[in-house]
């Protein structure tokens, strides 16, 4: 048992981690439009400009 | 006439058009219907740009008509940036309907090659283009916008409330950092449960007690920031609100559990995080909520111009000649005795006296008679009242604050100041409930150190009341059942801005009403056709009156459901009629006065008109020649559903009182024509005394609700517990209404009421359920006996209970 002495510190960094993660893509905007990808990706004739 | 147009839908909008009253074009052969111009020319548009696959890939589009909102172009500017040789600016689009139309404006702007980069959100509707600088001015990017049938509105007002918007982010990472540590607090809990049941090693749960302590602290100290700040204003304020309570709850648990590590007591620090987290959801969902439907009435304002057409040393001779230009200045700048032009179709921008031209004005929004006032020179205007058909020059006599709108706006903003914010049940039952505990946690405390004669016994018990006290279910309770609520009242055609109107509404006992607009359709309907034998009347008006964008002509045209004759030399002649030649025939429709100068009028003729205005009508008399045909007979048509809607209210034992500012005999004959019992009115009512009025019974003790669309019904939206407005009325009384009817139909209101009533009940049965553990678990804890997994429990079980029962509000029935 003494394992999880090294294990859930080792497992509350790695979930920091991707809690940072998250909170960096929220500031981004990455979840501003939620709705408008699912369209868009139907459009072929979209060019990058 | 009981013949049936075929109804044709527009080719743009999908609307249902009447083939008559539409407008075709022929293209490819084939017959193409619109409802109004602007859709016409929006079509032209996207046809032009070889965008034409935007008809066929619509597939959720919902239905609607072209958006005429219009904001002036100087409100935009303080949005614009630049950067790098580039312009920005981000906007709101009002109409967007559906996945195609974002498709459209991206690509109608693609195609433009100044543009160098356009994105339109479509969660938010919010779109920003940028393009080289100098290449394009602001103006005509926002014209494109309009162009497309997408008017745009600045980001700060179009329906996105930033305050709002900020504070739903700030309670959105408050509420995802705080669930992160939360969950692994619970996992450690869980842990420390198992090893209740089957035994744990004593360094181990030190290690999960230490590591709770670790990860609870950011969920008490940054998630339950917003806690902290509140409960102490709120003590600073002497009331109690919820926020007290989550405070006392979760930083009692804290110490308490803090005092545990040292200890060999249990620790109460999921009780912390969970209170903590819970309660945030509560308050993301809510302001969710409160800003998606307040975005939504805001965008149904259209902001009046800013800018006005000044006329500088003013000469009517001159100004007849063409000779005197207009300059465009901010209405601000206006000043008393500045000549002002008024182009037919725009708003009055100040009271004034007309000096040159005539007109008609539709005053209804100030007076509530629907009927247009014809003016001509020496006649007063009003600021706000709308210029329906003719140019004319105005004497600025007050401007500013001094306009009788502007003293509205004022009499509104006063009442808003002085209506005392309604507190919310929840809260209303925190303020008992938190003196309650603090007793029942002093009590504790004397009679553990009575029994026991030890102050640390008795002080653990005691804290342990207060950590228990606080349910989380108490943070969705109201919540989650305000955000299915609004979410089924937007589903049925009404717009509730915050979940304290559901309480309201379900409260109301008398119900006031404005009559043009609200309870009448406020539009001239023909009501009858009386001929003079010739049965040609109607077929030759209409013809004629097709040509006019009058009120009258339309709902004469409107009327007609025949083919109509070709008719050239069309002439409108303000505040008198119109006229056109048929088959070599000169005919006339419009006021009997006008005909006569024509045509031979008898003197029964003249009584019968009379008859008919003494009815309430509003007569066109048509002539041909110099022989009179017939009259037509107008009226404003009271709502269908109206009589319906009055009934299920009186049937709820509520009040009815009709308050109006037309003629008595108008007010009669409304209540002979709606044919409902027991309805009170008051005709002859200015704004303030309808205002004064929901004063006067409110402190009779009525729980008033009102409901209206004009400006006049402004101060008494204001002033009543309810306001309800219609959503094709004026600005202002959309922005002083708690609920906005998207639909001018009143059966809405009962369908609110019902919901409201409904709303109101499934929250009283939260609070009863969040509470409810509190009957088990406070009693555990007076004696001592209390244990972490228990409080664990019951808090989850009343939590869930909560959630199922809100579902309920969105079942049938």
């Amino acid at each position: 048992m003494e394992a999880l002495y090294l294990l859930i510190p080792v497992s509350l960094i790695l979930g920091a981690i991707a809690l940072g993660l998250f909170l960096y893509a929220g500031r981004k905007g990455q979840f501003d439009d939620i709705e408008g990808p699912k369209y868009r990706m139907l459009d072929d004739d979209e060019d990058d400009k | 006439m009981t013949t049936k147009t075929t109804s044709k839908k527009c080719a743009h909008c999908l609307l249902d058009v009447k083939e008559n009253s539409a407008i075709k074009i022929e293209q490819d052969g084939e017959i193409l219907y619109f409802c109004c111009h602007g859709c016409m020319s929006v079509y032209g548009l996207i046809h032009e740009s070889g965008l034409d696959s935007f008809y066929i890939r619509r597939s959720d589009w919902k239905e609607g008509g072209v958006d005429s909102a219009r904001v002036s172009d100087e409100l935009f500017e303080e949005d614009l940036t630049e950067a790098e040789g580039e312009c920005s600016i981000d906007v709101v689009l009002s109409g967007v309907r559906c996945s195609s139309c974002i498709w459209l404006v991206e690509n109608f702007f693609r195609k433009d090659e100044n543009v160098s980069y356009v994105r339109v959100n479509y969660a938010t509707h919010k779109a920003r283009v940028r393009w080289k600088k100098g290449a394009m001015t602001l103006g005509s990017v926002l014209e494109k916008f309009r162009s497309l049938g997408y008017p745009p509105m600045p980001v700060n007002k179009g329906g996105r409330n930033s305050v709002l918007e900020e504070e739903r982010k700030d309670y959105f990472y408050r509420f995802s950092i705080g669930s992160f540590f939360a969950m692994n607090v619970m996992l450690y809990t869980f842990a420390m449960y198992a090893g209740y049941f089957q035994g744990m090693d004593e360094g181990m749960k030190r290690f999960f007690k230490i590591l709770s302590w670790v990860l609870a602290t950011p969920v008490m100290f940054y998630s339950g920031y917003p806690f902290i700040i509140n409960s102490f204003k709120s003590v600073r304020n002497r009331v109690l609100n919820m926020d007290v309570l989550v405070f006392l709850g979760s930083f009692s648990s804290y110490l308490y559990s803090i005092s545990a590590v040292f200890s060999d007591r249990e620790v109460y620090f999921d009780t912390t995080c969970m209170i903590i987290t819970l309660i945030l959801l509560g308050r993301f969902i809510e302001t969710g909520a409160k800003l998606r439907h307040s975005g939504a009435v805001t965008r149904l304002l259209s902001y009046q111009p800013q800018t006005v057409r000044v006329i500088h040393d003013f000469d009517a001779a001159a100004y007849a000649e063409g000779r005197l230009e207009a300059v465009l200045v901010p209405v601000k700048s206006v000043k008393t005795d500045d000549f002002l032009e008024v182009l037919p179709g725009s708003s009055v921008p100040a009271d004034g006296t007309v000096v040159y031209g005539e007109s008609e004005i539709d005053e209804s929004m100030l007076t509530g008679e629907s009927s247009p006032v014809f003016k001509t020179e020496g006649a007063d205007v009003f600021a706000g009242t709308a210029n329906l058909n003719g140019s004319i020059v105005i004497k600025c006599v007050q401007a500013g604050s001094g306009t009788v709108l502007s003293r509205i706006v004022k009499a509104v903003e006063e009442a808003q100041a002085e209506k005392a914010p309604i507190q919310n049940l929840a809260d209303s039952i925190v303020g008992w409930f938190v003196p309650t505990i603090i007793t029942i946690a002093a009590a504790t405390f004397g009679w553990w150190y009575f029994r026991t004669g030890s102050g640390l016994e008795g002080l653990m018990n005691a804290v342990s009341v207060l950590v228990i006290a606080c349910p989380c279910a108490l943070g969705l309770a109201t919540p989650l059942a305000v955000m299915i609520a609004t979410t089924k009242t937007a589903s049925i055609g009404a717009l509730v801005r915050s979940g304290e109107v559901m309480e309201t509404l379900s409260r109301i006992n008398c119900w006031c009403f404005d009559k043009t607009g609200t309870i009448t359709k406020g539009e001239m309907k023909v009501a009858d056709v009386h001929d003079f034998g010739s049965n040609r009347t109607l077929t030759l008006a209409a013809s004629v009156e097709r040509y006019s964008s009058h009120l009258i002509s339309k709902a004469v045209t409107d009327y007609y459901e025949g083919e109509f004759l070709a008719a050239d030399n069309f002439r409108e002649i303000p505040g008198n009629g119109v006229e056109a030649d048929i088959n070599g025939k000169r005919i006339r429709a419009g006021k009997l006065k006008f005909i006569a100068e024509h045509a031979d009028v008898t003197t029964e003729m003249r009584e019968l008109h009379d008859y008919f205005s003494a009815k309430g009508h509003t007569v066109a008399a048509v002539s041909e020649d110099n022989e009179p045909l017939g009259f037509i007979l107008l009226s404003d048509s009271v709502r269908d559903e109206a009589a319906h809607t009055l009934k299920g209210l009186i049937s709820n034992g509520c009040k009815i009182l009709i308050l109006t500012g037309d003629s008595r005999k108008a007010a009669d004959k409304l209540i002979d024509t709606l044919g409902v019992k027991g309805i009170e009115c008051m005709a002859e009512v200015t704004p303030f005394e309808k205002a004064e009025m929901i004063r006067k019974l409110k402190s009779e003790g009525y729980r008033v609700a009102m409901v209206g669309d004009g400006i006049n019904d402004a101060p008494a939206l204001t002033e009543a517990d309810a306001g309800i407005a219609m959503g094709k009325g004026t600005d202002i009384a959309i922005e002083s209404a708690d609920a906005v009817l998207m639909r001018s139909d009143l059966s809405v209101i009962l369908k609110l009421n019902k919901t409201a009533k409904k709303t109101f009940a499934v929250i009283k049965e939260n609070l009863f359920w969040a509470f409810s553990y509190n009957f088990i678990a406070v009693p555990l804890a007076v004696t001592g006996k209390i244990h972490p997994i228990f409080s664990a429990a019951f808090m989850a079980v009343s939590s869930l209970i909560v959630v199922f029962n809100s579902m309920r509000i969105n079942s049938k029935g």
